[in-house]
């Protein structure tokens, strides 16, 4: 469903539940810049919305952080710094006819643009982002790989150095 | 009796209709955004354009089929929210054109509280649901339990954690290969569900006990990892009652049917179940389903034959996003004398929960 193109990771972490998944994206959070793009790939139930959730709380939102699928976007302007929250997996069968994803305005307004099913945006991404592929690795279990493209990318990553990686 | 017209474009459907009192004279709607090849467009508006492309024939077409002239109206309803914000502007625009070019009011109406007033279309005034009523909107972007003491104000019981209960089953329904939209196509797929020896599958349900909230990523999970062998011992026990099944790895129609009735099944009896004890507790008169999920036949059937109180139920057509609910709440507001202000705006988070909507029940 999601396209599968392998890439060396820059940082592979693993999570035991979804509950820590919520903790790495709120360890995640602390190290996103304004302007930062960070893109999650990965198959239903792989914790894209709850590494969000995560990533939302590290950044100060206390209200409820669920799935944008039918709405494309949730704004959470609370944050700080403000974060969109974008879901295009509604888009999937679009291929990369998406004219154009708007993220320009939010980058404008200084926020940090979350993108869950990302593939039609593939023609459109910006140079530095962080990418996330989320992996099942068992019922609860994840494995998240990280890859920065750019220097915000690359800081946004030191955060999380230290965090378990998967044993295998 | 006011002659209405309702304008609802809050997502995908562009959809008008002519009410005249309760009565529905024309309904037209016009699905967008799936199945189509174009999606040109800004994201956050990708709908937008779709909705400007046909939003004039559809308002043309509902004229003709109610046979009345613009110049019959006696107000336009519009939603004004919650929804994708490009996409309630088309309707905003239109409906606010009309009423200014005609005029007439303008209505502001909520799409959750038109929602929930779709099963009074077509239903004689005095057979309305009697309070305290506990409301149920299920669709593919809400999952609302809510209660109403008062006609109108809606008080929130629970409401879903992740998917909205109509995302997941879109959802599902693609992971299983059958198709869009998914509500349809999952209840044929379980419907093939042989009689007799084959059981649904047993899939999870989040009961999320000590609350009305819902959760139903973990259930669209399971089928996901189901469908994908990736399962692992303990799961398939649990999932495939230890009857030593070859998991959908072969993917045969029976296997697909009991996927699909045993993830229905699990759905429903978290909707049902939560809504009932919500019933009991509040002492509801009477019990209102809504939204697009609401079209499901077993979660229907499943309700009525749970709950010992009148349940209210719309008309299918009147379960997914449709003009004539708009025109419906319209109606309520214009019998109060709520007109919009002259600076209306979309709200496109509006919640179910906000202070200013139709009164019901009056």
């Amino acid at each position: 469903m999601e396209d599968v193109t392998p890439h060396d990771a820059d940082l592979l972490l693993a999570s035991h539940a979804p509950a820590e998944t919520e903790r790495i994206g709120r360890r995640l959070a602390a190290g996103l810049s304004p302007g930062l793009i960070v893109l999650l790939r990965g198959e239903i139930g792989a914790g894209k919305t709850v590494l969000t959730r995560g990533i939302a709380r590290g950044l100060g939102v206390a209200g409820r952080v669920a799935s944008p699928t039918y709405t494309f976007v949730a704004e959470y302007p609370e944050a700080v710094p403000p974060l969109f929250h974008m879901d295009l997996y509604r888009l999937l069968d679009a291929g990369e006819s998406v004219a154009e994803l708007g993220f320009d305005d939010y980058l404008e307004r200084g926020g940090v643009v979350v993108v869950e099913w990302p593939a039609a945006a593939a023609a459109r991404l910006p140079l530095d982002r962080l990418e996330v592929r989320l992996e099942h690795a068992g019922e609860l279990e994840r494995s998240l790989s990280f890859r920065a493209f750019g220097d915000a990318a690359k800081a946004a990553l030191l955060d999380l150095r230290g965090l378990p990686e998967p044993t295998a | 009796m006011a002659l209405i017209l309702g304008v609802e474009t809050s997502c995908d459907e562009t959809s008008i209709a002519v009410i005249r009192g309760d009565e529905e004279l024309a309904l037209v709607t016009r699905a967008n955004l799936e199945g189509q090849a174009e999606y040109g467009g800004v994201v956050p508006e990708i709908a937008a354009r779709q909705h400007i492309a046909v939003i004039g024939p559809v308002y043309e077409q509902a004229l003709a089929r109610a046979r009345v002239r613009a110049d019959d109206l006696d107000a336009i309803a519009v939603t004004y929210g919650p929804g994708l914000a490009g996409s309630l502007i088309v309707g905003l625009n239109l409906a606010r054109g009309l009423a200014t070019g005609l005029g007439i009011p303008l209505l502001a109406v909520n799409h959750l509280e038109a929602h929930v007033l779709a099963s009074w279309i077509g239903r004689p005034a005095t057979d309305l649901p009697e309070l305290p009523a506990v409301c149920l909107v299920v669709s593919g972007g809400h999952t609302d339990l809510t209660l109403m003491r008062t006609a109108g104000r809606h008080e929130l019981l629970g409401r879903t954690r992740d998917d909205a209960a109509g995302e997941a089953v879109d959802k599902v329904a693609r992971v299983l290969e059958l198709g869009f939209p998914g509500g349809p196509a999952i209840q044929k797929a379980a419907g093939e569900l042989p009689d007799g020896s084959s059981k649904p599958y047993a899939l999870p349900r989040a009961w999320l006990r000590d609350t009305y909230d819902f959760s139903f990523s973990g259930v669209k999970t399971a089928v996901y990892r189901a469908w994908a062998g990736k399962l692992g011992p303990a799961e398939e026990q649990r999932i495939f009652r230890g009857e030593g099944d070859e998991p959908l790895r072969e993917r045969e129609p029976a296997a697909i049917a009991r996927m699909a009735a045993g993830f229905q099944e699990a759905v429903v009896d978290v909707l049902v179940g939560k809504t009932a004890v919500a019933a009991e507790e509040f002492a509801a008169r009477s019990v209102i389903l809504a939204g697009g999920v609401a079209a499901n036949l077993a979660l229907r059937e499943a309700l009525t034959a749970r709950l010992d109180i009148p349940l209210f139920l719309p008309a299918i057509r009147h379960c997914m996003d449709n003009g004539a609910m708009i025109a419906m709440a319209g109606a309520r507001l214009l019998q109060h004398g709520q007109l919009a202000p002259d600076d209306l705006d979309i709200d496109p988070g509006l919640e179910l929960t906000a202070r200013e909507l139709a009164r019901p029940a009056d």
